[in-house]
């Protein structure tokens, strides 16, 4: 009898919208234990679509 | 190899449970809480807590606050606001306002905050066959 192994894929990543109390607004995606900087424009674009894959594997 | 952001083990073992009609627990009956940090060690699946956990309060995530962006996705979203100068570098889902499992643990770059910034954090996490 033959078995067939499947191997899965775990992602986590993470967002981060920081408003400061004077008013600005700063925008994050966290890779790799970094803050990535992003335009309100990406910002928006990467939590209301699909996540993307990159290297946030498990 | 992600080395900022961590599915924990007991994070890992609550999903199992969760597919397992021996175990599984209804919806009501379990919560999640966002807290932050300022601890910057690498996460590790074995992680049962921050490593240095602010004072502020977590916050209860509550149902309509998560949302499934895609079919093999599950996405937490909120919010904490500093209560005073803050440095924050880290960030967890706990199921419990205090103590807790802890299920998954990132680290990101470091934040310095003043009383009344506020952080909104999306996390997802997505599990996929790699044949996808």
């Amino acid at each position: 009898m033959s078995q067939e192994t499947v191997f899965g894929e775990v992602e986590v990543n993470a967002f981060i919208e920081l408003k400061r109390k004077n008013g600005s607004t700063e925008y994050f995606m966290v890779c790799n234990g970094e803050n990535l900087t992003l335009t309100k424009e990406e910002y928006d674009y990467y939590i209301t679509s699909k996540p993307i894959p990159f290297d946030g594997a498990n | 190899m992600a080395t900022g952001q961590k599915w924990t083990d007991v994070g890992q073992a609550f999903a199992i449970d969760q597919l397992d009609k021996n175990t599984a627990v209804a919806a009501a009956s379990f919560s999640y809480y966002g807290a932050w940090g300022s601890g910057s060690t690498t996460p590790a699946v074995g992680d049962t807590a921050l490593v240095s956990e602010n004072a502020e309060a977590r916050t209860a995530i509550a149902a309509g606050n998560m949302s499934q962006p895609a079919s093999d996705t599950v996405r937490w979203v909120y919010l904490i606001t500093a209560t005073g100068t803050r440095t924050v570098q880290e960030t967890g889902i706990f199921s419990a306002s205090s103590a807790g499992n802890m299920h998954v643990r990132i680290v990101h770059g470091s934040l310095a905050l003043e009383s009344g910034d506020t952080v909104t954090y999306t996390v997802n996490l997505q599990l996929k066959d790699t044949s996808e």
